[in-house]
């Protein structure tokens, strides 16, 4: 019997696949979220937007909230650590996380090097601004990606920019010549035959969901269309003034992303999204995006 | 020409639809593999496969666009994996929207969370098959008129009741095009 192995943690992530993975910061919220049809939940301190107002350190969160979030729902549970924290991966895998988030969220531990994910037998989901950068996380072992977009914002300018970033790249890579990938995986740094892998499947190599920005359900289905896998939404939901509603219309979005008379319908009557941020109104220094490399 | 489809609202609908094409290339039959989300596109298919994936989330979504009742009246062959076991069953330990359709009793999750998800080799319609188990059901009752096809231990893993088809283990996630094969030829028969 093999457990860990690639195959089941990649295959974790595809069962994700058109599904919404909801940040909770406590086992009501969590029913909330499973009650509303989330495919999974995010278990965490606080939403990145707190993240943001508060400052500090921000570090993996107590393992007896996680396991209170574990014991109040079904559906699987992730929870997020410091890049490059491996002790707070391997404490999240020993009380039996479903998947761990390795977040720029969170204030980076190592200045150097990511975790090494193939140590793991639970699977890893990284973030990711553009091609190269998700391909060295696959490398490392990630079993999904994400687009970093700006966590904490509910503005999706970010979250567009990086998914145009992979999926153009992604585009542009199919119809090179052996040679050119070469120079390819040069430029952007990526190991070669992740490269090709892309380049001949036309697609990552693991799932690629959008996260970081979203706050409504057309902000997912923009996502959704722009080629997301399927879509994280941290502050969005619980910041809102009506986390119940919120939650199962974007779920709704999500699944029918295409279907604009249906977007018309969930998107009605949902009360106030939580407030957003302009990108102009916060410093390079202060953007969690640029954490990892 | 016969219609497959593959409900296409959470889960790993794709690698469902890859390996169906594969499947049905290797037997040689000219089909139909349509991705199905509203009542009008189950009215259209032959077969229908459910895919894994969350089985509350495809649950909900099959009550919320009123599909519940077009799949059981449209009476064709379902075939579910993993998540798709959970909901052609008649009963799970949890609650949550079912189809009902397999006269058995899931347990969700039964061999625990992610950590111990697992590959074992299993025995299935008379050969080796190699089992992909995450988050994985099994069947702890079954009712006289369900066949069981496959075995984990003492847990039941895959059967069938009529038309109807149900693993725990994901073989849209192998090379194994078998169990699909198996598929296609009961939608075959049930057309003829």
């Amino acid at each position: 019997m093999l457990h860990g192995t690639e195959v089941l943690k990649k295959g974790f992530a595809k069962m994700t696949k058109g599904g919404v993975i909801m940040d909770v910061v406590n086992a009501k919220q969590a029913q909330v979220a499973e009650n509303a049809g989330a495919v999974a939940v995010m278990a965490l301190e606080k939403v990145p937007a707190d993240i943001r107002i508060s400052g500090g350190v921000a570090r993996m969160a107590d393992p007896l909230k996680v396991q209170e979030i574990m014991e109040a729902v079904s559906i699987p549970v992730m929870a997020k650590v410091r890049i490059g924290h491996f002790v707070e991966a391997q404490i999240l895998e020993s009380i039996g996380v479903d998947m761990v988030d390795e977040s720029e969220v969170l204030t980076p531990a190592d200045e150097k090097y990511h975790i090494d994910k193939k140590n793991f037998t639970i699977p890893f989901v990284c973030g990711a601004r553009n091609l190269g950068e998700a391909l060295r996380r696959i490398d490392e072992g990630a079993a999904m990606i994400r687009t970093k977009g700006e966590a904490g914002t509910g503005n999706i300018v970010e979250a567009v920019r990086h998914m145009r970033m992979i999926m153009g790249c992604i585009r542009e890579i199919q119809n090179k010549t052996e040679e050119e990938l070469w120079g390819i995986s040069r430029k952007i740094e990526a190991p070669l035959e992740l490269v090709k892998e892309t380049a001949k499947h036309g697609r990552l190599p693991v799932v690629n969901f959008a996260a970081g920005g979203v706050a409504t359900p057309a902000d997912a289905a923009l996502m959704m269309q722009l080629g997301a896998d399927g879509v994280f939404v941290g502050s969005g939901i619980f910041k809102s003034e009506n986390p119940e509603k919120f939650a199962k219309a974007i779920v709704d979005a999500t699944a029918h992303y295409d279907n604009p008379e249906l977007l018309a319908e969930v998107s009605k009557n949902l009360g106030k999204a939580m407030p957003g941020l302009e990108m102009s109104d916060i410093p390079e220094s202060e953007r969690l995006q640029s954490r990892g490399w | 020409m016969i219609r497959i489809g593959v409900l296409n609202l959470q889960g790993d609908v794709s690698e469902h639809l890859e390996i169906t094409y594969k499947a049905l290339s290797k037997i040689n039959i000219d089909a139909d593999v349509i991705k199905v989300k509203t009542a009008s596109d189950v009215l259209k298919s032959d077969g229908l496969i459910i895919s894994g994936g969350e089985s509350m989330v495809i649950g909900k979504l099959i009550e919320n666009n009123g599909l519940r009742t077009t799949i059981i009246n449209q009476n064709i062959p379902i075939m579910g994996t993993c998540a798709g076991m959970v909901l052609l069953a008649a009963e799970t330990d949890y609650y949550q929207p079912l189809l009902g359709l397999i006269d058995m009793k899931v347990i969700r999750n039964g061999f625990g969370r992610q950590k111990q998800s697992f590959e074992e080799e299993i025995q299935i319609l008379g050969d080796n098959f190699k089992g992909i188990f995450i988050r994985a059901p099994y069947a702890e009752k079954v009712g006289k008129n369900v066949e069981v096809l496959a075995k984990l231990d003492d847990k039941i893993v895959a059967v069938k009741q009529g038309k109807y088809i149900a693993t725990a283990f994901h073989p849209e996630l192998t090379e194994d095009t078998k169990i699909h094969e198996y598929f296609i030829k009961e939608v075959l028969k049930c057309v003829e």
